[in-house]
């Protein structure tokens, strides 16, 4: 009887965690649902509608590095498979971008496949400039929109060199991601 | 005498070895033809995996100079880059040969629709707290409503339960507004304020929703949307040249991205 009760609760508790993280990630604060996943990832690792939506709070919250644990324990469904290999892309054009902009290393004969994620739109931009002299910024305009553009540079925080996209319609800054 | 046994038998030895050479002969043949057979009908089974031998055989030069690089390496760090570089060109070119076409992944949602039906409540935001204020304080009004229908008509208690029930049901939308006008002269909530003026925009009193929109954009000047419905209600009111002031020294202020679309929006002539 006792064990019952402390299952139901632990179940009880999962459940909350799982509520809780689903209401925020509806409004909007996708930071919150991925810290929140990350400190109950371990109770949850075998629900992959958890997975996913730790997943893709971390990667709207620009935290990609995160994403490298979901990509591998995501396998058992289809939608799962799909999802694992979209975050596998963006995280590996983070790599690369990182890369390419820290060590001046050619991406441009990379032909990789791209998602909607403004990583992987900034890195196709990027790869069309060819083998150049490195520089201290980058503009690209969106292929859509003429208005939208990004700003691509390195900015040193410490030891460590941070890449930041910054999002502008027309002079008006969108959204700034950083990503190290 | 000839002895006829002994010579019968001597001819069937001779009779039997004569056909000796011709059964070797006939013999050998058949295991050649099988052997053949089996062989090109192994050939045909494994016709794939001898392609992909093929194909494997093109990346070991790469793992030689991966080899290479990373002795490199070992040896001066500095270089690394550099023959990273000659490294990965040639890659690349070949994945450009077979693929011509990018592919565009896109993220699969489903879970999130399964979330929404496994019995969690959809979307709790900070507004629907104002509703239910606004349900808390309906009753009172609609009770004082009935006390006047009862003085005057006379109707009976249990008539008023079923009269009650109705006026619930066919409330209508001027009702709510008028409802959160009294709320809003009593609290001067701009949230308040911007949903009459929402309401009004969309029941296409644009004087009304132009008036509370102002009235919300003087209790609170950085409501995006406040000033959206207040530039939106001067176009309808044929002002745009006024809509088009007021939205650029908005954003002047508040780099509101909503803002400027709506202005280009307006300048070109999509927002009528």
């Amino acid at each position: 009887m006792k064990t019952l009760l402390i299952l139901l609760l632990t179940i009880n508790l999962y459940a909350n965690i799982k509520e809780n993280m689903f209401n925020l990630y509806q409004n909007k604060k996708y930071e919150a649902v991925c810290t929140l996943g990350f400190n109950n990832f371990h109770a949850n690792r075998k629900d992959e509608e958890f997975i996913s939506l730790y997943a893709f709070s971390c990667l709207h919250a620009d935290y990609i590095d995160r994403l490298a644990i979901p990509i591998t324990m995501l396998k058992f469904s289809k939608e799962s498979r799909s999802n694992s290999a979209y975050f596998s892309v963006i995280l590996m054009q983070k790599k690369l971008l990182y890369h390419a902009l820290l060590d001046n290393y050619d991406i441009s004969t990379l032909k990789l496949p791209t998602t909607d994620y403004i990583l992987s739109k900034v890195f196709d931009l990027y790869s069309k400039q060819g083998k150049h002299e490195p520089r201290k910024f980058y503009l690209f305009e969106d292929k859509n929109d003429k208005k939208l553009t990004y700003k691509l540079y390195l900015s040193k925080d410490g030891n460590v060199n941070k890449m930041v996209i910054e999002e502008f319609y027309d002079t008006i800054t969108l959204k700034r991601h950083v990503y190290w | 005498m000839l002895n006829t046994r002994e010579l019968e038998s001597r001819w069937l030895k001779y009779k039997i070895k004569s056909y000796i050479p011709h059964t070797i002969i006939t013999l050998s043949s058949v295991i050649i033809i099988a052997v053949i057979s089996v062989f090109f009908t192994f050939d045909e089974e494994n016709q794939t995996p001898l392609i992909a031998v093929n194909k494997t055989i093109e990346p070991k030069p790469k793992q030689g100079i991966a080899i290479e690089i990373t002795k490199e390496t070992q040896e001066n760090k500095t270089k690394t880059t550099n023959e990273a570089l000659s490294y990965k060109e040639p890659t690349p070119q070949k994945a450009i040969a077979t693929d011509k076409n990018s592919l565009t992944l896109t993220p699969s949602l489903g879970f999130i629709k399964n979330m929404q039906h496994s019995n969690i409540p959809y979307y709790t935001h900070e507004s629907p707290k104002q509703e239910k204020k606004i349900l808390t304080q309906e009753p009172v009004e609609e009770v004082q409503d009935l006390t006047v229908r009862e003085s005057n008509q006379g109707i009976q208690k249990e008539a008023q339960e079923e009269v009650q029930k109705i006026t619930i049901n066919r409330r209508n939308i001027v009702d709510d507004i008028q409802h959160i006008i009294k709320r809003f002269k009593k609290n001067n909530n701009p949230a308040l304020s911007l949903f009459v003026a929402k309401k009004y925009y969309e029941l296409g009193d644009y004087h009304k929703a132009y008036n509370y929109a102002l009235i919300t954009n003087q209790i609170n000047s950085e409501i995006d949307a406040s000033w959206i419905v207040f530039a939106k209600s001067l176009v309808k009111l044929n002002e745009k040249n006024m809509a088009i002031k007021t939205l650029k020294e908005y954003i002047k202020s508040s780099h509101s991205s909503s803002a400027q679309i709506l202005l280009d929006e307006i300048v070109s002539g999509k927002f009528k």
